[in-house]
């Protein structure tokens, strides 16, 4: 007999430990390079400061009402994930396995309990990543608790998940050839949840009597808003503190007790109950005989899948037969196929619910900060708090939404060769690929922002009406497309210059790591200071012009309009410029530059 | 300037022109020196052990690389020069077929269509989609094809544009053995209607079946560059050996050679 047969799990922790330690040194080994040290050194910069804060060092006070809420919201969401594990469609990514793994080891002569301990250890990696960062975001308010017993309780807390999500798993699938059990466990967590929410129902009444007294608040000014909320809380708490709930909830509540414990006497009274916990999950999840290596593979094809097309193109969304059709005429400018691959793309990736949903919250955000909701006699201030939310969500769209959008030279930058051999000038493919993109996006973001805006503009009031308020929102839409152009440029600037920054057709080894997310975080900052930088002077100049002419005999509309166009104009010459720099570095650029392209 | 053009094919003779090409990847030199000449018609195999140069020369002829030294026309046109004629006239089928996830197999050959400015492409789409036996996959996305399918669409859309040189970088891989009959087939009948063709590939019967003259490179360097009936001249001792032994004497002995060896 050979020795992998005689002892499986030695060969399986040689694989694990030799990976993430080769994985550690290789990571190691690249801070050679400039990049990746300053990535690392803004992300040391940025946990050091959330470790080191006033907030955060160990002051020894204890900020209870804190804790409590953690622990209220972690067990509200275990609660949530159990239905989800067990009510709806079960997960491919708890029994994905790499395909490494399925190609390695189940053809191997070992057995399936093997088999499901190689994906419990393969998982610990991520687990003690996710047990690092919470240990430190839960020391704030909460010093009391030594670090180490804070780290021991949640990696309890996450491997008991873990565990009880692949045994979701195990038990509601089931190969098409292998008879189906009777669903025992899927029975018994069915019962287990509406019990749940029969107890959850009958003790209703009387936390909503707490949230009614909340009500009885007359005005709904700032502090009363935070009080308002702590009333939801107090309600929430009663509801999960009733006799029958409290005892439906003791598992989840034991599990998670230590990682949410006050201090070190709450955690040894609470440690062992979780680790019986976790045992039984443990002795479950490998006594189920449940043969599940045919669906093993099939969910890590098609989780593998899914991550290469979020690599490939940020997106997990799974393109499916029925497809919108717009015909792309044979003759033209060549630059105009690519403008039309770039649209059929971003339309064959779009999910009208997601917008619809984003409209519907946007317009009723507006549509409240506008007539002021009519649910509330104290009207102002309500309607200052959702239009100050509108504008914050706006706000947020016009910084990230460039960052998201990414059917430009970041997508296509994985299709080098087929850029370089196409017949078609390099500027040409660059100024394309980069207003193809500014065009979709800034239409999403007009389809999206553009009613509700007017809503709020008009519920505002002053000067804007009418007319007027048509030309805001139309000389608002310019604007945006703008700057939507300089900062859709600049991610392009940096997917070319600095390929290895930006996530392109990211895989293979040199992914991922602490310095890749300082990378990032960097190069947000970078393009935001340069994007400012680029505007400051096209807003000066439109903004002196318009402030000179607004003093003459011009209307106000049309001095803002003078100021407004001169400022376009001076973008576009900018963004002309960068796209001829630009349409260079795409001539220069090689496979060998985009380390995820050398494979 | 301009380059010679032939008044019947519009393509000048030799298609494909390297002179003196080299490449480096910071200290390393991937190719050296290369020079070479392939005329209308001619399959030229390109062939050589791993980090040979050969994918290097490829990329490089289909414009992907810039050289670090040297000069490379296609049809007459420098491609540092004229890249976008040169490209015009050229195709390049990478041994991966990289495909657009959203794009349909039908779509993929009217986006190159445009792109080339292909006319009567109308009519040419559906021949060739029939020739690769692609019509009922038309509507089909790249992730419901088969790797053979995608290979498949990567040649029709590499064939539409009737380039005047194809570049193919192991060109069967993937392929089942009617699609390999059907390559080898589409190679000759290109290269019988004027095409210059150069293909890398490490199957030494593909080359020896399809090819006109054969270049071995190694080390980045030429170890060898004639017809298969030359080759084996260089090495009498081998003419009743196989290719592959012929090949692996030729590629040692163009080896440099290492102290104490």
């Amino acid at each position: 007999m050979n020795g992998v047969t005689a002892a499986p799990w030695r060969a399986l922790w040689f694989l694990y430990t030799r990976s993430w330690r080769n994985r550690l040194f290789q990571q190691l080994r690249r801070l050679r390079q400039p990049r990746y040290i300053v990535g690392a050194l803004a992300v040391f910069a940025y946990v050091a400061s959330l470790v080191f804060s006033p907030q955060t060092i160990a002051t020894g006070i204890v900020n209870p009402a804190l804790v409590d809420v953690r622990e209220l919201i972690s067990i509200i969401g275990l609660a949530g994930a159990l239905v989800a594990w067990w009510l709806a469609a079960p997960s491919d990514s708890a029994l994905a396995y790499s395909p490494a793994e399925v190609y390695f080891l189940f053809p191997a002569p070992v057995n399936r309990r093997t088999l499901v301990q190689a994906r419990l250890l393969s998982v610990q990696a991520v687990l003690l990543v996710q047990v690092v960062i919470w240990t430190m975001l839960l020391r704030r308010g909460s010093a009391e608790l030594p670090a180490v017993m804070r780290a021991l309780g949640l990696w309890t807390l996450f491997a008991t998940i873990s565990l009880h999500r692949l045994g979701a798993t195990l038990a509601r699938t089931h190969a098409p050839d292998v008879p189906r059990r009777p669903p025992i466990a899927q029975a018994v967590a069915v019962i287990f949840l509406l019990a749940l929410a029969a107890a959850a129902a009958i003790a209703a009444p009387s936390a909503l009597a707490i949230w009614r007294g909340s009500l009885a608040l007359s005005s709904y000014d700032t502090s009363h808003v935070v009080d308002r909320l702590f009333v939801g809380r107090s309600a929430l708490q009663a509801l999960l503190n009733d006799p029958a709930v409290h005892l439906l909830l003791w598992p989840i509540r034991a599990a998670t007790a230590p990682a949410f414990s006050h201090d070190a006497l709450a955690w040894l009274k609470a440690m062992p109950a979780a680790i019986v916990i976790l045992a039984v999950h443990y002795l479950w999840i490998l006594r189920d005989p449940q043969p599940f290596e045919e669906l093993a593979v099939g969910s890590s094809a098609r989780f593998a899948d899914r991550v290469s097309r979020m690599r490939r193109s940020g997106s997990l969304t799974t393109l499916k037969p029925s497809r919108f059709r717009w015909e792309l005429s044979l003759h033209g400018t060549p630059a105009g196929a690519l403008a039309w691959k770039n649209l059929t793309a971003a339309v064959r990736t779009f999910r009208p619910r997601a917008l619809l949903l984003a409209i519907a919250i946007v317009v009723i955000i507006a549509l409240v900060a506008g007539s002021g909701g009519g649910f509330d006699p104290d009207r102002g201030a309500i309607r200052s708090a959702l239009a100050t939310t509108f504008v914050s969500v706006f706000a947020g769209a016009v910084l990230t939404a460039p960052a998201w959008f990414r059917l430009d030279l970041r997508h296509d930058l994985a299709h080098l060769p087929f850029l370089k051999t196409a017949p078609i000038p390099t500027h040409t493919i660059v100024a394309t690929e980069i207003l193809t993109a500014t065009a979709i996006t800034t239409a999403a973001m007009a389809i999206l922002f553009g009613a509700p805006s007017f809503l709020v503009l008009r519920s505002i009031g002053g000067p804007l009406t009418g007319a007027g308020l048509a030309l805001a929102i139309i000389g608002g839409t310019i604007a945006l497309g703008a700057v939507n152009l300089l900062h859709i440029t600049l991610y392009n600037a940096v997917a070319l210059w600095l390929p290895a920054w930006v996530p392109l057709n990211q895989g293979g080894a040199n992914t991922g790591g602490a310095s890749v997310v300082g990378q990032v975080y960097i190069t947000l900052i970078g393009i935001l200071a340069t994007l400012s930088l680029l505007l400051a002077g096209p807003v000066a100049a439109g903004y002196g012009l318009a402030s000179l002419l607004a003093g003459t005999w011009l209307p106000l509309l049309a001095a803002l309009s003078i100021g407004l166009i001169t400022a376009v104009c001076l973008v576009v010459l900018e963004w002309l410029a960068l796209a001829r720099l630009l349409g260079r570095a795409l001539e220069r650029l090689e496979p060998s530059d985009i380390p995820s392209l050398q494979t | 300037m301009q380059p010679t053009v032939d008044s019947e094919t519009g393509v000048t003779s030799p298609a494909i022109e390297v002179h003196n090409f080299s490449k480096r990847y910071g200290a390393v030199a991937a190719v050296k020196g290369l020079t070479l000449a392939v005329p209308r018609g001619e399959i030229l195999g390109l062939v050589g052990p791993n980090g040979a140069g050969k994918t290097t020369t490829l990329r490089a002829l289909a414009g992907i690389l810039r050289p670090t030294e040297g000069t490379l026309r296609i049809a007459g046109y420098d491609l540092a020069i004229s890249p976008v004629e040169a490209k015009r006239r050229l195709a390049f089928i990478p041994d991966e077929p990289h495909l657009f996830d959203y794009l349909t197999v039908e779509e993929h050959l009217r986006f190159t269509a445009r792109l080339y400015g292909v006319a009567h492409a109308d009519l040419r789409i559906p021949e060739l989609l029939a020739e690769m036996e692609l019509t009922e996959k038309r509507l089909a996305l790249p992730s419901e094809l088969s790797r053979g399918m995608k290979q498949k669409l990567s040649v029709a859309t590499a064939l539409l544009h009737d380039p005047a040189v194809l570049i193919l970088d192991e060109p069967l891989t993937g392929l089942d053995p009617v699609g390999i009959r059907r390559m080898k087939d589409t190679i000759r009948r290109r290269a019988q209607v004027g095409t210059a063709v150069i293909l890398s590939s490490h199957l030494l019967n593909l080359v020896e079946e399809l090819c006109t003259r054969v270049l071995l490179l190694n080390r980045g360097e030429v170890a060898a560059l004639g017809t298969i009936a030359e080759l084996r001249a260089l090495r009498p001792e081998l003419a009743t050996a196989s290719l592959e032994d012929l090949f692996i004497s030729l590629t040692e002995e163009s080896a440099p050679v290492s102290s104490g060896t």
